[in-house]
């Protein structure tokens, strides 16, 4: 019996939309496929690559769009839209399509017949040859440049072109997972090469890759490839959130020395240490009293320090909100003058507030006298100055981060402020919220205050069995600015 | 307008987009600008031929610009005769409020939504007088063409748009990480 599994028309129309609404200079290639990474499309996964090239045709008549559209297939190497971009080239004979559909038939697992005749019909271009078939040796050190890239597996130890690292992915794994990986591979500056197990090992083995595949794929890597180091091969493919695929990306990353390291910051938000990205730092929207419970600071001394202009909240009507990075801010100036015996200087805070973020910083931390750093490369760094610093008396923020104790009061940590309580700023707006669930601390304590437990149940049966009580005291407390 | 269809809404403003964006008043530059574009962008619509030939994706080119001895140089060399920016796509700073700026601290104030590094085309007052190129002040309207919505009056100080940009308005290029 045949089984043939067609895709939703739904998929169709979800791809076009995207091709059509994205454009390289507002989207990354992470924004213009995070779609497809939703639960909602798992089961669709797989007939992700052959949809998108199927609507390759609604796009003849734009042909920026479709040259961008061919270039995402290109970079995430799915080459199962081969020949759609192939036929949609032919038919607008746009030489920049052909190069696109050359690059996508390079892949061993495409179709041998359409190799073939494209090699024909570009037989001028030596490019394209080299983008086709290994066996076209380069001439030039263009062609060399564009050689190495195309047939990883002919780099040396030492890269003569200072090119990016190479992860090949085995698509046996769920199709879902591996966009997700492969997103987030691209994102942090590697080139991905999908490998179908049933097609010819390729010529992609070299001292610049690191292969992520099934037990069997290993054995007919090793089997071609002698002398690729196993521990640059790593079984089983671990991306269901955010810390396995970074994890994998720092395996990677060591296998690899003296390739260009991939940035993990590009990972994005529920990382240990990234609430300095530039993307999370200045996300968050805090009422003045929650401002107050999470920093120990009153109330009149923020309006205070926006009237001085030391921070500058954003305005909604007469209600001010503020930023993540002011929360941090004042937070860590008032731990600082917790643990200091010495005045701490209010210009602190401005500093730390204006702080554009880093997502190549690995600490961030304040000196007693107020200059705020970011180490680099192993080097602290004056963030307004930018000059190198030796790091004398320094605090570093995230101690910041812990419960402190200040006078009588205790302070709550700032990403836990309670047992079951959490926040993120990438998670509403940044307000506290109870772990594991899209539900706000003060939403639980404003549910309390009209029925107590059964109305929090009532609303939330989710919650039958999970604790939840320190949140619901974390709410009133947020409510209350104390 | 009251319609079933929402995408007759966008093509409706796109209209309104292309009569009202040529007929708006624009002065001669006094300033020297810089426009910002992501490397997938400069890849994309800058990039001479051969050069993109020369590099599989656009990831692989942001790379080799990235560690190249001058890469600023390296952009120069492989810049193509085509056009800048179209119009739609015109969106200019003044140089003196970026100079001496990170590449994240230009994310956070021109509100670009990918990260750095950028290609930064910097536009001579001179090059731009040559070049017949205008600029003014812009309006709603051009968040219009590629929907910009995050683009908010006033939100990014001294921003100005132009109509199409020639290769002959530029001054230099520069990466910007």
């Amino acid at each position: 019996m045949v089984v043939v599994t067609a895709p939703p028309s739904g998929l169709y129309a979800a791809a076009l939309h995207v091709l059509r609404s994205t454009h390289p200079q507002t989207h990354t290639l992470r924004t213009t496929f995070e779609g497809f990474t939703k639960e909602a499309f798992a089961a669709h996964a797989a007939h992700l690559p052959s949809v998108l090239g199927d609507t390759l045709w609604a796009l003849r008549s734009e042909p920026d769009r479709l040259r961008f559209a061919a270039d995402l297939l290109v970079e995430l190497d799915m080459y199962e839209a081969a020949s759609a971009v192939t036929t949609v080239a032919w038919e607008t004979g746009d030489t920049q399509l052909l190069f696109a559909a050359a690059s996508l038939c390079g892949n061993p697992a495409a179709d041998a017949s359409l190799r073939r005749r494209l090699a024909q019909d570009l037989a001028d271009h030596p490019e394209a040859q080299i983008r086709l078939y290994d066996t076209h040796r380069p001439s030039t050190p263009e062609e060399s440049l564009l050689f190495e890239q195309c047939w990883p597996g002919s780099r040396a130890a030492k890269d003569r072109y200072r090119l990016p690292p190479v992860a090949v992915l085995d698509v046996s794994f769920p199709p879902m997972d591996l966009l997700r990986v492969s997103l987030s591979l691209i994102d942090a500056g590697a080139t991905v090469r999908r490998l179908d197990p049933q097609a010819e090992i390729p010529n992609w083995f070299g001292a610049q890759s690191a292969v992520v595949c099934t037990p069997e794929t290993r054995r007919r890597i090793v089997g071609r490839y002698p002398a690729f180091p196993e521990d640059r091969i790593f079984e089983g493919l671990g991306a269901s959130t955010n810390t396995e695929v970074a994890a994998l990306l720092r395996r990677i990353t060591r296998a690899l020395p003296g390739t260009p390291s991939l940035r993990l910051s590009a990972l994005g938000d529920e990382l240990d240490k990234t609430w300095w990205d530039p993307d999370v730092y200045e996300l968050g929207a805090y009422e003045t009293c929650e401002v107050a419970c999470l920093t120990s600071a009153s109330t009149s001394m923020l309006y205070s320090l926006a009237r001085q202009e030391i921070l500058q909240p954003l305005r909604h009507g007469r209600q001010a909100l503020w930023q993540f990075r002011d929360v941090v801010a004042v937070r860590t100036w008032r731990y600082l003058c917790s643990k200091s015996q010495k005045r701490v200087p209010r210009d602190t805070i401005k500093k730390l507030a204006n702080f554009a973020g880093g997502a190549d910083a690995t600490n961030v931390g304040v000196t007693s006298d107020g200059q705020v750093l970011a180490e680099r490369d192993g080097v602290w760094v004056n963030v307004s100055t930018n000059d190198r610093v030796l790091p004398m008396n320094l605090t570093e923020v995230d101690e910041a981060f812990k419960p402190f104790p200040l006078g009588s009061r205790q302070v709550p940590g700032l990403l836990q402020p309670s047992e079951h309580t959490t926040l993120h700023p990438t998670k509403l707006s940044g307000a506290p919220r109870l772990a594991g669930h899209r539900i706000t601390a003060r939403a639980l304590h404003e549910l309390d205050l009209q029925g107590g437990n059964d109305s929090i149940i009532e609303a939330y049966p989710e919650l039958q069995d999970i604790p939840f009580r320190d949140v619901v005291t974390i709410g009133a407390r947020l409510k209350h600015g104390c | 307008m009251r319609t079933s269809d929402p995408d007759l809404v966008l093509v409706a403003l796109k209209d309104l987009y292309a009569a009202t964006a040529p007929t708006l008043p624009m002065t001669t530059p006094t300033l020297d600008y810089a426009r910002f574009v992501p490397v997938e962008a400069f890849w994309q619509y800058n990039l001479s031929d051969p050069a993109k030939r020369r590099f599989r994706t656009s990831t692989i080119y942001g790379s080799y610009v990235q560690t190249s001895p001058d890469p600023d140089a390296q952009l120069a060399a492989d810049l193509g005769p085509q056009l800048l920016a179209p119009a739609a796509n015109s969106w200019l700073v003044p140089l003196r409020n970026v100079n001496g700026l990170t590449g994240y601290e230009v994310k956070k104030k021109l509100r670009i939504d990918p990260p750095p590094p950028y290609v930064a085309m910097v536009l001579s007052v001179a090059k731009m007088v040559m070049s017949n190129v205008q600029v003014r002040d812009p309006r709603g309207i051009d968040a219009i063409p590629y929907g910009l919505l995050q683009w908010r009056a006033g939100d990014v100080r001294d921003e100005q748009i132009d109509r199409d940009i020639p290769v002959a308005a530029l001054g230099r290029l520069k990466w910007w990480s």
